[in-house]
């Protein structure tokens, strides 16, 4: 039986004789079985633990169910609305920023000298390997014109100590540089790898018809990558909202100049371990969780992200 | 395709309608936490689990003092110690509090001794329904121990009259000074703080670019403020009140502007690599606590020794006697669920008040015999100018007892809220009332009633 | 039919002007990724005053770098060599869990059809997009209600969920690998397994690499959960120790200065290059299966 050419949203040019009833039914047996032992962990480390989450954000310390109380009264926090107000300027470089240059490098990286690319992919990789108190001692000197080989270029901005560069006016660029230092590498790698499952009949056939590299790019493979991306989207988003890390290394690296409650995440924390207030810790996760569940829900919606076969 | 993903999404959407209004409704059946705690923030009596006398024992301990535990435990070799590094809760870390608190809420693990940085922890390890030390006063550490103490050393550790912990060492403001650059640019030591300024206008004409102290420092309430008795940091149990415009505060507000306008003062941090390139050698003064003699003019500026000399602490025109800061200092805690009681407090005591360990330790021991020893074995090391021994102990006794210990770091705030402001340029005078406001707050949202 | 493309054209975009347009680009980001890189590599070989006071990109000494490693090596007994080691084990142990639950599970997502398979995937989703610091507390009474707190499990098995990894593998089999060639295979009498190991998973290996190397990392570089869990450094990984090291180290906590420790920030720029090399080795070793993904082969007849 000759298979069909596969085509971008297209269905198989031969028609499928629906399975016997029996075989439908052993292929869900079959698809629960796939998923168990995920399941399994998913319950135990994911869903229980949330749900009880959930269940500390509708409580007091006491256990006394207090419905929305602790929503309303951590809202007139003085650290709320300046934590949400930092990250939501943070979230506009750092999500306009990943996306055009994670998706225009790796279409850059695929398109010439794969050799060469190979070496590239792997240095952009590489501060990705740099988490958390790894990367702190290097942003320690890279943000000080006094001793960053960077200086020159601190210094064009008018920065002469540490102290100016992560003054509070600065921070969502400064934290937006960090993180995509340390978030674009891997965005790249799995950019790569998608590109890489674009038959090249398509690319070529784009050619022939006369299109240009960025056109190729524009109308073949990025629509393409559309899972990819949507993908890409949802994770930035939360990873965005969430941001924790990089306030709090500038933080230790300065010995204290950045509020150790300027992210939301961090508020969430302070909540938790500072005053032992795991229920508006929750509380602080939930509103985070609530926004990246939106953004998520408007990109499955826009991209199909659910749908197989596409 | 795209209906099914509707479909797929507006199914449970009832169900969520359905859940919100079950939560909503049911909120009459509690309220939330009140922000603030009970009027009273003293732990609740204590009662010893029960004891037994060859339970191992297990001590925190950050790798500063780790050698001098291993030397406890050799020589006590019939103690069963089971030694654990970490960071010592060092600026910021948080480590101890998260770990106890997941300990309170899991009934178990809590380790029997522990040596924090950070004599701030002893505020929430004594907050009612936190707690979880044991008060030393009760037959575990002799009184005689207890007040051999340099004065509010143990204020930290005090509560209700209780002390819950012992002060290992303690950061003593006092005048640091280049005596041969002074000599060389002939002028005196000043005694007052009117001196002291007077001489910062003269340096900045004179000398431009030499320092004689910085503004930037987390700590610097620690190192003015406290030292002008300002009201900042007044706490008394569960109650906090600050009053940043009181005339302590603003003279020594407008003694700091004046210095950093005509550039004597420095609003960089003395650890900040850009002073370290900028005043390594143009440091004429700083005042700062006893360690920062080898801490930062040795280890960070690496000036020559026999430059370097202390000053007893400033007084204001017409005072008698100084009151001064004190800048950090590590405190031994003792848990109240520990097996072996008499164990852990012999441990606790033993490396906050014997001149076995703390002749090894690189700080001023808090303990007063023990002080006394260090600063003789000190003066063997010939890299101050001039023997410290009597500045030392004049500053210790000069700790002025009416700067609080709170569940919030007073350095925190200062870094946050007024570095930035400062390196910007603001006066420090025009920002006491954006420092009064960040303590306010911070003090509510830990709970404290503020007046 | 279809003229044969050369080879060429596929790779070079129009004219010299798109080519310097490539190579400013490239090359830009090339330093900005590179730079910091360049300079812990050469922190160890220079003294912490050489740091402060020479030239950031300047190499230093082999007798400092030796002085250096002399010092790592030897602090506290040589326990990096402990976290170093106890990392690996964390890592390794939850990536073989995640592969043997995480491949399957998001082959079953994508290419079977059962009841709830959207609710699973909805489930992921938002257990993915859940802060953490709402989740420690639960995950640790969890593990201390079972009497598993400190032990490697209490690691191990949190570390094993890895929702990412089932939405690549997801999301890799619902738009690379053709239904019609699973329905041949099905139509030809194979068992759902049969069709999952003999056929898809061969096509996997791109993913299957991808995941194994984002899984390593990521339990490798996670720093919150391990600190909660473990009691002490001895069984703490190297994120959690590298955390120990920064409050060692003068220049981020000053009342480490007075003491000899004999740490500072040269070595702890030689301990963080040590923390990285493995993720460098297992990155490089992966490349390899991560770009070969060639599944235009297997529809041609």
């Amino acid at each position: 039986m000759a298979l069909s050419q596969q085509t971008s949203g297209g269905a198989p040019v031969i028609a499928e004789r629906p399975p016997a009833p029996r075989r439908r039914r052993g292929r869900r047996r079959a698809g629960y079985g796939f998923v168990a032992g995920y399941f399994v962990l998913l319950l135990l480390f994911g869903v229980v633990p949330t749900v009880y989450a959930v269940w500390l954000a509708l409580t007091n310390s006491n256990g006394q169910l207090v419905g929305i109380g602790n929503f309303t009264q951590v809202l007139g926090d003085y650290r709320f609305w300046p934590a949400f107000e930092n990250v939501a300027i943070y979230l506009v470089i750092w999500m306009v920023v990943l996306v055009v240059a994670v998706v225009g490098l790796a279409l850059m990286l695929h398109g010439r000298l794969r050799k060469a690319s190979a070496v590239a992919r792997f240095v952009f990789y590489l501060p990705g390997a740099l988490a958390g108190a790894a990367s702190a001692l290097v942003w320690m000197f890279m943000l000080d014109p006094s001793v960053s080989p960077l200086s020159w270029l601190l210094r064009q901005f008018g920065f002469s100590t540490f102290s100016d560069v992560i003054l509070p006016q600065h921070l969502p660029i400064v934290f937006a540089v960090m993180a995509f230092w340390t978030g674009a590498g891997g965005w790249i790698v799995v950019m790569y790898g998608a590109l890489n499952n674009i038959p090249d009949e398509l690319i070529e056939a784009a050619r022939l018809d006369g299109a240009s590299v960025l056109k190729t790019a524009w109308y073949v493979q990025i629509p393409m990558l559309r899972k990819w991306i949507a993908y890409m989207l949802i994770l930035a988003f939360a990873t965005g909202a969430q941001l924790f890390v990089e306030p709090q290394l500038v933080g230790e690296a300065s010995l204290g100049e950045v509020s150790d409650s300027w992210s939301p995440n961090q508020l969430a924390y302070q909540y938790a371990f500072h005053s032992n207030n795991f229920n508006d810790a929750s509380v602080v996760s939930i509103y985070l969780l609530i926004l990246c569940l939106a953004c998520a829900a408007l990109v499955v919606f826009r991209s199909g992200l659910f749908e197989v076969g596409q | 395709m795209r209906t099914t993903s509707t479909r797929g999404f507006s199914r449970p959407g009832a169900k969520w309608v359905l859940a919100t209004a079950m939560v909503v409704g049911l909120s009459a059946c509690g309220s939330p936490d009140s922000l603030t705690q009970s009027a009273t923030s003293a732990p609740s009596s204590f009662q010893a689990v029960s004891q037994s006398s060859d339970s191992p024992i297990t001590v925190w301990v950050d790798s500063t003092r780790l050698p001098g535990v291993q030397a406890y435990q050799k020589s006590h070799p019939n103690v069963k110690l089971n030694i654990v590094t970490y960071n010592g809760d060092a600026e910021g870390s948080n480590y101890l509090q998260t770990k106890i608190e997941l300990y309170n809420r899991a009934g178990s693990g809590w380790p029997d001794v522990v040596f924090s940085e950070e004599y701030n922890d002893a505020s929430w390890s004594t907050a009612s329904g936190t707690d979880w030390v044991a008060p030393l006063n009760e037959g575990l550490v002799p009184q005689s121990v207890l007040s051999g103490f340099a004065p509010n050393a143990l204020a930290p550790c005090t509560v209700d009259g209780n002390v819950y912990c012992l002060r290992n060492d303690i950061g003593q403001n006092v005048l640091w000074y280049n005596a041969a650059l002074m000599k060389s640019f002939g002028y005196q030591v000043p005694t007052t703080w009117e001196q002291y300024e007077a001489l910062g206008a003269e340096v900045a004409k004179q000398h431009p670019g030499y320092i004689t102290g910085s503004v930037g420092d987390a700590w610097t309430p620690e190192v003015y403020f406290w030292a002008s008795q300002c009201g900042a940091n007044q706490v008394n149990g569960n109650t906090v009140t600050v009053n940043t415009s009181s005339a302590n505060c603003t003279k020594m507000a407008s003694l700091l502007d004046a210095g950093v306008a005509n550039k004597s003062l420095t609003t960089q941090s003395a650890f900040a690599d850009s002073f370290v390139k900028q005043y390594a050698s143009k440091t004429l003064m700083l005042i700062g606590p006893s360690w920062y003699g080898q801490y930062v003019f040795n280890s960070a500026l690496h000036v020559p020794a026999g430059q370097v000399a202390a000053a007893a602490p400033l007084t204001w025109a017409g005072q008698t006697t100084a009151t001064t800061g004190d800048v950090g200092g590590g405190i031994w805690m003792v848990s109240k669920y520990s097996k072996n009681l008499a164990a852990a407090t012999a441990l606790a005591q033993y490396m906050a008040t014997s001149n076995a360990y703390q002749l090894t330790a690189p700080t001023y021991p808090a303990y007063q015999p023990a002080a006394r020893a260090w600063l003789a074995a000190q003066a063997t090391q010939h890299y101050f100018a001039s023997d410290v021994t009597s500045v030392f102990t004049q500053a210790a006794n000069e700790i002025w007892g009416g700067w609080g210990s709170a569940r919030y770091s007073q350095e925190n705030i200062w870094a946050a809220s007024m570095v930035p402001q400062i390196t910007s340029g603001q006066t420090i005078t025009s920002l006491l009332g954006t420092w009064q406001t960040a303590i306010e707050n911070q003090a509510r949202s830990f709970g404290y009633q503020v007046n | 039919m279809s003229t044969p493309a050369p080879a060429a054209r596929r790779q070079l975009p129009s004219g010299g002007f798109g080519r310097i347009i490539w190579l400013i680009v490239i090359a830009t980001f090339f330093v900005f990724f590179a730079l910091p890189i360049l300079w812990l590599l050469l922190a160890p070989t220079k003294t912490d005053s050489q740091l402060v006071s020479g030239s950031p990109l300047s190499f230093g000494s082999l007798h400092d770098l030796r002085l250096a490693w002399d010092h790592v090596t030897s602090f506290e007994g040589g326990i990096v060599f402990t976290w170093l080691r106890n990392s690996a084990f964390y890592s390794f142990g939850a990536l073989a869990i995640t592969l043997v639950t995480a491949i399957p599970a998001g082959y079953g997502l994508a290419l079977t059809e059962f009841i709830g398979r959207k609710t699973l995937l909805t489930i992921t989703l938002i257990v993915m997009l859940m802060p953490s610091a709402a989740l420690v507390l639960p995950l640790f009474l969890e593990m201390n209600a079972v009497h598993e707190l400190g032990s490697v499990w209490s690691v191990i098995l949190p570390f094993s969920l890895f929702p990412f990894g089932v939405y690549l593998v997801y999301i890799y089999f619902a738009s690379s690998v053709p239904k019609d060639m699973l329905a041949a295979a099905r139509l030809d009498g194979c068992s759902e397994f049969r069709v999952f190991w003999h056929i898809a998973l061969p096509l996997a290996k791109p993913v299957v690499a991808l995941v194994a190397f984002f899984s390593f990392v990521g339990n490798w570089n996670n720093f919150f959960l391990p600190l909660v869990m473990l009691p002490n450094d001895q069984s703490a990984p190297i994120q959690v120790g590298l955390n120990n090291l920064l409050a060692s180290t003068p220049a981020f906590n000053p009342a480490a200065g007075g003491a000899d420790l004999n740490f500072d920030r040269p070595e702890l720029a030689l301990t963080t290059l040590l923390a990285i090399a493995p993720i460098l080795l297992v990155f490089l070793f992966s490349q390899r299966a991560l770009v070969s993904g060639m599944l235009a082969g297997a529809t041609k007849e």
